[in-house]
């Protein structure tokens, strides 16, 4: 399992080995939303996700 | 079978067709029944609740749940080639039907799991069949709540209180109510209290919702009855228990009679959950980049989230739709939930069988 760095912290996060280009993680030491980006080498990064949206309903 | 958008329009009408107001969901399940048997789902099933449940394969239990009832008000039912017009369209016999569709897509493909698709009874009312299965027992390891998202992954939902309140007064003539007594003034002061404490505007906050307001019976005489009904929404960390407390102690200061006839907690799960991360995937290979939400609503998540902590709700159409009289339902999206969700279901297979 890759580990990388949260770029909300700088605390480590482990990421699956099959993890997809898009993926959205939570680090749960600080409750960061993450989203993971690939570049064209296969280098691995997080950066910080979109915020939540709010839905309505139900 | 799955690409003629004319087909799919056609079960969705007949679905639509047939309105199923809470309590005459009954209604509706000979023709679930058909749907599910064409689409090679080995068992079917109505339980004591009235909740309809499909199922095939062996294995690790995944339960697709939507609801069969719908808000009361019939409304024209049909399809202009690209959506699919009616009461129940978005909320929900459409993400219903996309949770059938996708069951049957990824049936070739799934090992080891054990698939429910089940149409729940009175998610509008009282959340009556989503309590059934808890009571009795039902397990799944993972459960997707259908209800419409917009394609977004719902991981939250807010808590609901709702009550009916109700004050009696000495009444009096309207020429001079300062030496009278309405209970109309009363239960109205308690009402706008209620919403100056309850006052949010958004997800994270609280907000309150008077629905229903009866009182008076001739324009001359000040009211000897008043009646309301009140609903209460909140995120997490608040509880049910809290909101009640401080509606009770409201109450008392005005003397109004409180009673409550529905109290949910709220629900909110990790995205690390093992069902939502198997939804991002799906997303992400049927080209839909995820979108993440929180629902201000309460809906059958909030219990089922009893039986499985990896559980979100999912699935098409615009929420604004539900419950108003322009309700509809794009195929499109309809198909596109479908394919989502089972290549969800595929990748959960084959996280399940390693």
């Amino acid at each position: 399992m890759p580990t990388l760095t949260c770029p909300v912290c700088g605390g480590e996060i482990e990421i699956p080995d099959d993890a997809l280009p898009g993926e959205l993680f939570e680090h749960e030491e600080c409750g960061a939303q993450l989203e993971l980006e690939v570049d064209e080498n296969g280098n691995m990064k997080l950066k910080e996700a979109e915020e939540i949206s709010e839905d309505w309903g139900e | 079978m799955f690409a003629d958008i004319d087909d799919i329009a056609e079960l969705l009408l007949r679905l639509v067709k047939t309105y199923t107001p809470s309590g005459r969901e009954n209604r509706l399940h000979d023709i679930l029944s058909e749907i599910v048997e064409e689409f090679g789902y080995e068992e079917k099933y109505v339980d004591e609740a009235g909740n309809f449940i499909a199922s095939y394969g062996e294995g690790v239990p995944i339960l697709l749940a939507s609801h069969i009832d719908t808000v009361p008000g019939e409304l024209k039912a049909y399809f202009d080639g690209e959506r699919v017009y009616g009461r129940g369209a978005v909320d929900a016999k459409g993400p219903l039907l996309s949770y059938i569709l996708a069951g049957a897509l990824a049936m070739k493909n799934v090992n080891g799991l054990k698939i429910y698709v089940a149409g729940l009874v009175r998610e509008e009312v009282d959340g009556l069949g989503a309590r059934h299965l808890i009571n009795n027992g039902f397990k799944a390891d993972h459960i997707l709540i259908g209800e419409p998202t917009n394609l977004g992954i719902a991981i939250a939902y807010r808590g609901s209180v709702s009550c009916r309140v109700s004050v009696k007064a000495r009444g009096g003539h309207s020429s001079a109510p300062y030496i009278g007594d309405s209970a109309l003034d009363r239960i109205l002061k308690f009402l706008m209290d209620v919403k100056e404490k309850y006052h949010g505007s958004s997800y994270d906050e609280i907000t309150s919702a008077i629905t229903v307001l009866r009182a008076g019976d001739w324009p001359g005489n000040l009211p000897e009855e008043a009646s309301a009904h009140l609903n209460v929404r909140f995120p997490k960390p608040h509880k049910p228990d809290e909101i009640i407390a401080e509606l009770k102690a409201l109450s008392e200061k005005y003397g109004i009679e409180l009673n409550i006839i529905d109290s949910t907690p709220p629900i909110e799960v990790s995205i690390n959950s093992l069902i939502v991360r198997m939804m991002i995937r799906g997303c992400l290979k049927n080209q839909v980049k995820p979108r993440i939400v929180k629902k201000t609503g309460t809906s059958d998540m909030n219990l089922l989230a009893k039986i499985t902590k990896s559980i979100a709700a999912f699935g098409p159409g615009d929420s604004r739709l539900a419950h108003t009289r322009l309700e509809f339902m794009n195929i499109r999206d309809l198909l596109k939930a479908s394919e989502i969700i089972a290549s969800a279901l595929i990748e959960l297979s084959k996280k399940i069988s390693h």
